[in-house]
């Protein structure tokens, strides 16, 4: 193979994908270049890096976003918690367990996958008054649950299914209960795909903006995503305040996914592999 | 061990599978089908959430399907942001392919992980980023107006531009995880049918479209139907930067609704958002059908 060969071909492939990678990842350069900059040295240094970097936007931006990220660590893990159970237990079964109407129920949530979140969010957001789910943080997980926890579970389904019938069998044929097949076999195999779950649960938990602005009324039960729209307007023109709070959630964001970045990719992309 | 210990065990194994199942079912009855009975129904309402709740028949769907300019316009919208959508789908594939070309495994390793952690990034810090950067006199777009000697423009504040100015938000940034589902399909191909292609003489072009593309197209298909919804149910976006304006040039179908319901306080219109909700359900259910059909077709 002549791989080092450079054709004209692979520069100019090699110049759009340095292109994209440059514009997606430019904005965030922006944003974490503008966190340290005070009004003047934005004004007069747009591209640059301030120096020297003004560190008090991040103890500005935290006083004011600080309660918020306690929230929506409070819903983000509440949410990672009822999204990983319920859609690795169904993958689980569905991939493993032989029992009667398992097609039938497959494709019944299937079909529901159907339903747009956008249909369902009003009569939800009526129904919360009647279930005293309104204003309330259970109210902003509860109603998400089932919408967000389809990908996991297909997710979780293909990876049981990649696992041998073999050990299961031979550990009821010695005489295993359910009860030690989920403790002894179960829990053991099951933790990338459980970590790989509660990671893309917790990303988009973290995201979520339209049902939480309707559900949660007062201020101080509202989770991140929205304190950040209404802090930007209190925050006007102090650009370096407001960057400072986006880099604060981002960045932290960034690190978790860093830190798990080969069980989460395999973990979201063995679907894919599968075809 | 005794035999009334095994039939119990065996039992208790035949209920077991519809114990997991069953959280997903319950929530799934309680936060989906009975919202969708209750959209169906409030849909033939007059509901402010209040006072009011008055059966009114189909009034709803007659005045949304005939007597309603606004929700035309934000269907006419929704032509611009299709086109949009199109162009933002192929720019995922092109650059899993590019990606896969390069021949530094390290490399590879290193851009797959950059498009990764924008996959992160929640969407409100992209908008409010691109509301920045789109910010007439003090943003980006602005900087580069002056540098060029032009009058800066207000991109998301101009009715001729403005959801051309939103779409292109989507535009250069490549989807991190549709990136990362094209990629991953392309590096468990299997190498040799490339490498027999390659033997009878077949170019990178001919390697692309004849092997490659064909073997990722279920995957393609899966994520266009998926696009292409969402074009239908997703305004959030819209929401955060532009909430529809000006003179209503971003409004789509399901802000309109969201309007409807949450926009102006004590002025809630449940039933007509519902008809709405119904109306855009109705649609998009039937679109995915005919897409779907037509991808097996093939």
């Amino acid at each position: 193979m002549n791989n080092k060969k450079l054709t004209t071909g692979k520069i100019i492939c090699g110049i759009l994908l340095a292109a994209a990678i440059v514009i997606t990842v430019f904005p965030l350069y922006l944003m974490i270049a503008t966190s340290t900059k005070s009004t003047f040295q934005f004004a007069v240094n747009f591209w640059g890096i301030a120096v020297p970097p003004r560190w008090d936007n991040y103890s500005v931006a935290w006083d004011a976003i600080g309660k918020y990220v306690f929230n929506t660590i409070k819903v983000s893990a509440m949410t990672v918690f009822f999204v990983t159970t319920v859609s690795v237990l169904s993958g689980y079964a569905f991939a493993k367990m032989k029992f009667k109407g398992k097609n039938l129920l497959f494709a019944i949530i299937m079909m529901f996958k159907m339903l747009p979140a956008t249909l369902v969010m009003i009569p939800n957001f009526l129904n919360a008054y009647k279930l005293g789910l309104y204003n309330t943080h259970l109210g902003a997980v509860l109603p998400l649950v089932a919408g967000l926890s389809f990908m996991p579970m297909m997710l979780s389904k293909s990876f049981f299914q990649g696992l041998p019938d073999d050990i299961f069998e031979a550990i009821r044929i010695d005489g295993a209960g359910e009860f030690k097949v989920i403790t002894h076999l179960l829990i053991p195999l099951s933790k990338p795909i459980v970590l790989t779950c509660a990671l893309f649960t917790f990303f988009h938990s973290v995201s979520q903006y339209t049902w939480p602005l309707v559900i949660l009324r007062d201020d101080s039960l509202k989770t991140v995503a929205i304190g950040l729209t209404s802090f930007a307007g209190a925050y006007g023109t102090d650009y370096g305040v407001q960057m400072a709070a986006y880099t604060i959630v981002t960045l932290s964001l960034m690190v978790l996914v860093s830190l798990t970045m080969k069980t989460y990719v395999n973990g979201i992309t063995a679907g894919a592999v599968k075809g | 061990m005794n035999s009334r210990g095994i039939k119990r065990r065996l039992r208790l194994s035949t209920f077991m599978p519809y114990i997991y199942v069953a959280p997903m079912i319950i929530f799934l009855l309680v936060f989906s089908a009975w919202p969708f009975f209750t959209a169906i129904k409030t849909s033939f309402y007059r509901n402010d959430g209040m006072t009011i709740n008055d059966f009114i028949g189909i009034k709803n769907y007659v005045d949304i399907l005939f007597h309603d300019r606004l929700f035309w316009k934000s269907m006419g919208n929704l032509f611009y942001l299709f086109l949009g959508m199109n162009v933002c789908f192929v720019s995922p594939i092109i650059t899993a392919k590019f990606t896969y070309m390069l021949s530094s495994e390290r490399l590879k390793y290193i851009i797959r992980s950059a498009f990764t952690i924008t996959t992160v990034v929640p969407t409100v810090v992209t908008m409010m980023l691109w509301k920045f950067i789109y910010y007439p006199n003090i943003g980006l777009i602005a900087r580069i107006a002056e540098y060029l000697g032009m009058a800066s423009p207000n991109l998301l504040g101009d009715e001729r531009t403005a959801i051309l100015a939103v779409i292109f938000i989507g535009f250069p940034w490549v989807n991190g995880l549709s990136f990362l589902m094209y990629f991953a399909s392309l590096q468990s191909m299997d190498e040799s049918l490339v490498e027999a292609a390659k033997i009878d003489g077949a170019n990178a072009f001919q390697q692309f479209f004849k092997i490659e593309l064909p073997m990722m197209m279920p995957l393609i298909a899966s994520f266009y139907v998926i696009a292409f919804i969402g074009q239908f149910q997703d305004y959030e976006k819209f929401l955060i930067l532009t909430s529809g304006g000006p003179n209503n040039a971003t409004l789509t179908p399901a802000l309109y609704m969201y309007q409807k319901a949450f926009g102006t306080a004590g002025e809630s219109e449940f039933g007509y958002a519902c008809a709405i909700a119904m109306v855009l359900f109705v649609i998009t259910f039937i679109l995915s059908r005919l897409l779907q059909r037509g991808d097996k077709d093939e």
